[in-house]
């Protein structure tokens, strides 16, 4: 049985990580990866020449406006998906929209095709996003551990008590003042400093 | 400085937690000022502004209902009405955010060779004059103009002009360049000129990369341009919301309106979360902004009719009256009215005007007696005399 041809997708996405993550997935599900584009110089010129069936685009970036003026003014052009939004399929593209992404699509793909696509790079963008997150909030445990380690040694030097003391009367404090522990660390570190 | 004050009552909004979208441009300002002078707050409205990237997303995310309202150029609403452009649901656009702004820049080598021309002058006619000389002395010549997007003044002054000035549009290549990119693409060679909003015309040449060609201004006197777009839904759902906003933004743009007050703007879109520090110190001149006023604010039927015809050309050709029916639909003067009133507005009795044939100031009537508006000389038009 012959295969039918690769749907030819151009992914276009500033942020490299989140790209390649998402053409990885692209690839693994059989579609062909033409190209993976950051910083592009006149974009229009490379859709012409690489012909891709479906751009798949970071929703900020501001290539779309690009991408918009081939849609409304050529017919070879890739078509802004929001087209389709038109044949009943708004669900698909609310939640790409609400994950980051956009998609622009040639005349006559095929809407379970394009909806496969659209549901991948959503899925990924989504991930990525969830990834970030994590690591913002890794590193902001990281600080907030290295605050109170610092604020646990002034008071121990402070008051010559032992470590377990010293954060016991910090936990105490945190719990009295209702604020997290991290915060209480700031602010007696603030205040030794002066003094 | 016109000073407006609020009614003792004001509506109470369906909504008081608005989301607005904006592109970082000097006619922002409405948006950015109506926040930072405490204007969104006085009306009882909690505003946050959401910088966009492309018009293209603000239009996505006013018809997912992820932005409230935005800023948007007067053509995306009425193409939209066309049904050209994408999305289901019609947008309105219930006021103007001001006139003027944009200007063509050609890179400096275009510039030295069309400014040597005998036909140049300073003039949209000589300069047009002296482009036309150039391409027919190079006649291997094409041209590569940017724009930032296909239904924006940008795109129909760029048109205008070269039509009026009879140059054969199929020596123009045109390209959208994204506003950020555009001095750094002429600067690479890649664009030879480009018709772009204010700050960038200043920077292309505070940047020794381009030559302001022509204003705006120059082509179309206090054209109009962006205005405040929202989906017909959420202006019916929300009309209280919808008044206060127009209020709090007219008290912006009537601060705008005062040259004192320039240097404050300035600083404010200079903020990093606004513009940041690349809009440098633009030209007055070349944007030519005019923020305040019922030439500026008010939705014209007129300017409506006249953009719908730019939109459509090379389409076929659309009767009158539903070009008129689509202009009304779209754009809500009746909306505008009604939040006008309420701060006391002298406006118009009718809602069109005469476009493009008023040399100087002229007067119509108005709710208050005679009202004055500025000059809106499109630069091939006769002008009217005015009346005695």
């Amino acid at each position: 049985m012959k295969h039918p041809p690769a749907i030819k997708v151009l992914v276009i996405d500033d942020d490299r990580a989140r790209a390649a993550l998402l053409e990885q997935s692209l690839r693994d599900q059989g579609y062909q990866v033409l190209a993976r584009l950051d910083n592009t110089d006149l974009l229009a010129e490379r859709v012409e020449e690489l012909q891709p069936d479906i751009i798949i685009i970071d929703l900020d970036s501001p290539d779309r406006d690009v991408l918009e003026n081939m849609a409304l003014l050529n017919d070879r052009s890739p078509r802004p998906v929001v087209m389709f939004a038109e044949q009943g399929d708004s669900d698909t593209i609310a939640q790409a929209i609400r994950s980051g992404v956009s998609a622009y699509v040639v005349d006559g793909l095929e809407s379970g095709r394009i909806r496969s696509i659209l549901d991948v790079a959503s899925a990924r963008f989504r991930e990525f996003q969830a990834l970030r997150r994590e690591l913002v909030e890794a590193r902001s445990e990281l600080a907030d551990r290295k605050l109170i380690e610092k604020a646990k040694g002034l008071v121990m030097k402070r008051h010559k008590c032992s470590e377990d003391e010293a954060f016991k009367a910090m936990r105490r404090m945190a719990m009295d003042q209702q604020k997290p522990l991290a915060e209480v660390a700031r602010s007696i570190i603030a205040v030794m400093e002066i003094i | 400085m016109t000073d407006l004050t609020l009614p003792d009552t004001l509506p109470t909004p369906e909504k008081c937690a608005l989301t607005l979208g904006y592109v970082p441009l000097i006619d922002a300002a409405p948006l950015i000022v109506a926040r930072e002078n405490g204007y969104f707050d006085d009306c009882g409205l909690d505003v946050s502004l959401s910088r966009e990237a492309s018009w293209a997303s603000i239009r996505d995310k006013l018809q997912l209902g992820l932005l409230d309202a935005a800023q948007i150029p007067a053509g995306i609403p009425l193409a939209a009405a066309f049904g050209i452009g994408y999305g289901q649901r019609p947008l309105v656009c219930s006021m103007s955010l001001g006139l003027n702004g944009n200007a063509i820049t050609v890179s400096r080598e275009l510039h030295a060779q069309l400014s040597r021309r005998a036909e140049f002058s300073a003039t949209p006619a000589g300069t047009g004059a002296a482009l036309k000389g150039h391409l027919r002395d190079n006649p291997e010549a094409t041209l590569t103009v940017a724009t930032v997007y296909t239904h924006s003044m940008h795109s129909f002054l760029l048109h205008y002009w070269l039509d009026a000035c009879c140059i054969d549009r199929s020596r123009i290549r045109e390209v959208v360049v994204p506003p950020p990119q555009m001095v750094d693409t002429m600067h690479r060679g890649l664009i030879d000129a480009f018709c772009a909003g204010e700050p960038w015309n200043s920077a292309a040449r505070d940047r020794g990369v381009g030559e302001v060609l022509v204003s705006g201004y120059q082509i179309w006197r206090n054209a109009p341009d962006k205005v405040l777009g929202s989906t017909a839904d959420w202006a019916a759902e929300h009309p209280a919301s919808l008044q206060l906003l127009i209020m709090a933004l007219l008290r912006a743009c009537a601060w705008l309106d005062d040259p004192d007050n320039r240097e404050a703007m300035l600083a404010l879109l200079r903020r990093p979360e606004y513009l940041g520090e690349g809009l440098m110190q633009p030209d007055p001149d070349i944007g030519r902004h005019r923020f305040f006023g019922a030439a500026a604010n008010f939705p014209w039927l007129s300017q409506a009719r006249w953009l719908l015809e730019q939109i459509q050309h090379g389409q076929p050709p659309r009767h009158p009256a539903e070009i008129d029916a689509l202009a009304r639909q779209t754009y809500r003067s009746d909306i505008f009215r009604q939040a006008g009133a309420a701060l006391g507005l002298n406006l118009p009795l009718t809602e069109s005007k005469p476009e493009g044939v008023h040399e100087h100031d002229w007067t119509v009537e108005g709710s208050q007696g005679p009202l004055s508006l500025p000059g809106d000389r499109l630069f091939d038009r006769p002008a009217l005399e005015p009346p005695n």
